[in-house]
């Protein structure tokens, strides 16, 4: 019972940072492709701006897992040292 | 599935308890990670894209964002030194 409740807890823990992270991710992508994708805002989006933060959007996820190797890869140089 | 309420974490045993301690720290430093990794995707982003016309990376700019992370490190270290 208490391996359980254990596993539960650390699954809430798990599953709060997760979304603390992909919230962030969201909030840095809108700024950073609105900022790239939609520079004179009309009353609508258009198809091209819509294009551009799909593209925009999946850059992005591909930087941050770039930068995430990259940095980590440091950080294990650095501990070794 | 067990429900986390105040009378299930008073019958949790030590070593559980222990776990789940040791269980935080780690996610604490993982969310630190995290934390820096969004700071210098946000930089290297602004230093590195100058417009979309693909879903891809390409390798220039595959190389940007790792000269980018390499050269704010340096920075750092370098700035901490003076």
């Amino acid at each position: 019972m208490s391996a359980a409740l254990k596993d539960n807890i650390k699954k809430e823990i798990a599953a709060e940072l997760a979304v603390a992270n992909a919230q962030q991710l969201v909030t840095k992508m809108t700024e950073n492709c609105f900022d790239m994708c939609v520079p004179k805002p009309g009353s609508s989006l258009s198809a091209a701006e819509k294009n551009c933060t799909a593209q925009c959007a999946q850059k992005y996820i591909m930087a941050w897992n770039l930068v995430s190797r990259v940095y980590i890869t440091k950080l294990q140089q650095s501990g070794q040292r | 599935m067990e429900s986390i309420t105040p009378q299930a974490l008073e019958s949790l045993d030590q070593n559980s308890r222990q776990e789940i301690v040791q269980f935080m720290e780690a996610e604490r430093s993982k969310a630190k990670i995290q934390e820096t990794v969004h700071t210098f995707t946000n930089l290297c982003w602004n230093k590195c894209i100058k417009k979309v016309n693909s879903a891809q990376l390409d390798g220039s700019e595959q190389q940007c964002f790792t000269d980018c992370v390499g050269r704010y490190l340096d920075t750092n270290i370098d700035i901490v030194k003076m």
